[in-house]
């Protein structure tokens, strides 16, 4: 399989645990994403690679559970867009500050090792990153002040452009 | 100072170009300008040796001489060409030691080379060539370049009172006396594509009229030969651009040449030109055929053929005609390459000729085009450009055809997108670092992917 091909794949299936707490509109949204991350987690344990991203889904989406589920807060679910989306930008200016941008992870495993170690990796990454965090901070700001058909649109377009770049700038630097 | 202007064109006082040496003269009162039509006078010139002995007398009562002119097909148009053989056998002596600056306007399309031509004429005429200068045609509208033509013309004044020299650039032509007498070829090529030969051969051009005779030998059919001199051509191009819009040239059906052109073009897979050289360049006749090609305004008419040249002479000293003629192959036009009987050495030439003819038919029948170079890229930018500019407004034809067959296609957003993510990252230390670490092996990374592909169909 060529390498944007996997990069492809890797990217979206990135994204399913968001994708099933987006669209299921009712509580069962936290159950269907918990597993999808966790799916993702036992994927990259069977590939024996690291991703952080599941993991601090299934972290905050195991603590919307327990805070949903046994606690009754229902902030957690009428307001999942806005706490989701500050996580995930929050998990992005972290790793960028850590210089370990976290969309490498998940894109290590579509090239080669050493080039998937390389600065030109990490800094092709720190840069898809800082896309998917400011994508996330405008999502979240968006949220926090209106919620309405346009925001939802809106929101959709920009994780769009997310996915796009996450997978049109490494194949744009390939050679 | 008295200046004489030798105008090219054919549009005589509409001239565009004759418009910026009026320019020049409305500041220059002090100076007197007369203004000679050569296209308007070319068949009193041919006519009448006397009549060119006056205009020689003209210039010898000169201070200096303005050659101003259109560029056409990378030189002068046919009866500037015509009427430079005719002062070169005539009445050479007229110009000698005379100072001379050179003009033109054009859209600077082998401008350069037009301008090589003409310095090399001016230093086989034995003038004091002192400068050039190339405008667009639409410079004289820039207050910028109204300068420039003031400049120009103060720094000709200036060489001319002070004696300004400046250095030969062209070695000067050599007669070629030898007799070439070719032999009929016994390895017949036999293709089904078709060959036509253009040529303006004479009777008295012995040598070329024996290589076109052993480039015909060299196929079982032999090659069609169009001699320009059996063709009813009215006249010379006449500028006046009424093929603009749909290509139908002034002349369209009122002469033999757009029927030959259009014969040619739907008839020919290898064209083989065949000229003489005179002077700095083929013919005048040649110069017409080329000319009045115009009636296709800019589009490369000649796509998807096979061009070859035979030329008589010593094309080696003239690199100007070279470089004029490979302007042509462009796109999908492909060059076979020139053959001369510059060699003096019969039985070398017909070897030459031999593999003119056979190169052709393996690159037509192999459909092998060279891609573009420097040339034929930096002719498409240029007219792309132009024609998706002004030129394409009134040059209707040519936008149509060039957005028809995608030569109006600019850099593409991938591309543009691709650039500036690489700037991007270059701006940052620890990419650029690495780039420039690895610069070596990124550069044929993908190179080496084709490579060990092919090890991998071993
Ligand atoms: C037949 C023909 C050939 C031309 N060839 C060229 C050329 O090779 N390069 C170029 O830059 N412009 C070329 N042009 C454009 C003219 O040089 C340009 O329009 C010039 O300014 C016309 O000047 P004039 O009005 O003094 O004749 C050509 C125009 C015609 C009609």
């Amino acid at each position: 399989m060529p390498d944007s091909l996997k990069a492809t794949l890797n990217a979206t299936l990135n994204f399913l645990p968001l994708m099933l707490l987006w669209g299921i509109s009712n509580q069962h949204a936290f159950w269907a994403a918990l597993a999808a991350a966790s799916g993702l987690i036992l994927l990259n344990i069977v590939k024996k690679s690291f991703n952080i991203k599941p993991i601090v889904l299934f972290l905050y989406l195991g603590l919307s559970v327990i805070l949903y589920h046994y606690l009754k807060i229902d902030f957690v679910l009428s307001q999942k867009q806005l706490i989701s989306s500050l996580v995930l930008g929050s998990m992005g200016l972290i790793s960028i500050l850590l210089n370990k941008p976290y969309t490498m992870y998940f894109a290590q495993s579509s090239y080669d090792k050493a080039f998937a170690k390389s600065p030109l990796f990490i800094e092709v990454n720190i840069l898809i990153t800082k896309i998917w965090t400011a994508v996330h901070f405008i999502n979240a700001v968006m949220e926090a002040f209106n919620h309405s058909t346009y925001t939802v649109v809106i929101t959709n377009l920009l994780v769009a452009i997310g996915i796009a770049s996450s997978i049109m700038i490494p194949s744009m630097l390939s050679d | 100072m008295k200046i004489i202007v030798l105008s090219g064109s054919p549009k005589a006082e509409k001239s565009v170009t004759l418009q910026s040496v009026k320019y020049i003269e409305h500041h220059y009162p002090e100076h007197y300008f007369e203004y000679v039509h050569i296209a308007r006078n070319i068949k009193k010139y041919e006519a009448n040796e006397e009549e060119l002995k006056l205009l020689g007398q003209k210039i010898q009562d000169s201070d200096g001489v303005i050659w101003a002119f259109p560029v056409y097909y990378t030189t002068v148009p046919s009866t500037y060409k015509r009427f430079i053989e005719l002062v070169s056998e005539k009445c050479h002596s007229c110009f000698k030691n005379k100072y001379t600056a050179v003009f033109s306007t054009s859209i600077h399309y082998a401008d350069n080379i037009a301008h090589d031509f003409m310095r090399a004429t001016c230093e086989d005429l034995n003038m004091k060539y002192t400068d050039y200068l190339s405008h667009d045609m639409h410079d004289l509208l820039q207050s910028k370049m109204q300068q420039n033509l003031k400049d120009f013309f103060a720094n000709f004044i200036t060489s001319i009172k002070e004696g300004l020299k400046v250095s030969k650039m062209f070695a000067p032509l050599k007669n070629n006396d030898f007799t070439y007498q070719g032999e009929a070829v016994a390895e017949k090529i036999t293709t089904e594509k078709q060959v036509i030969i253009i040529t303006d051969a004479l009777d008295s051009d012995y040598n070329l009229l024996e290589m076109i005779n052993t480039y015909s030998s060299c196929f079982g059919q032999p090659p069609e030969v169009i001699n320009l001199n059996d063709l009813d051509i009215k006249g010379p191009c006449l500028g006046c651009c009424r093929c603009a819009a749909n290509n139908i040239c002034a002349y369209h059906d009122q002469d033999g040449y757009r029927e030959f052109l259009d014969y040619v073009i739907v008839k020919a897979d290898i064209i083989i030109y065949a000229g003489a050289i005179r002077g700095r360049h083929l013919s005048a006749l040649f110069k017409l055929y080329y000319d009045r090609s115009f009636c296709y305004t800019h589009i490369p008419f000649l796509t998807g053929k096979h061009l070859g040249y035979m030329i008589s002479g010593n094309l080696s000293d003239n690199q100007t005609l070279r470089q004029s003629l490979e302007m042509f192959n462009r796109g999908n036009i492909n060059l076979i390459g020139f053959v001369s009987d510059e060699s003096q050495d019969s039985s070398e030439i017909d070897r030459q000729i031999y593999s003119l003819a056979r190169k052709g038919v393996v690159f037509a029948e192999k459909n092998y085009f060279k891609p573009d170079d420097f040339i034929g890229l930096s002719s498409e930018k240029l007219f792309a450009d132009a024609i998706r500019g002004s030129l394409g407004g009134i040059f209707t034809a040519d936008y149509r055809y060039y957005r028809k067959n995608g030569l109006l296609t600019k850099v593409s957003w991938g591309e543009k997108l691709q650039g500036a993510l690489m700037r991007y990252l270059m701006g940052r230390k620890a990419f650029r670092k690495a780039v420039q670490k690895n610069m070596i092996n990124h550069m044929i990374s993908g190179h080496k992917k084709v490579l060990s592909s092919l090890k991998g169909e071993e």
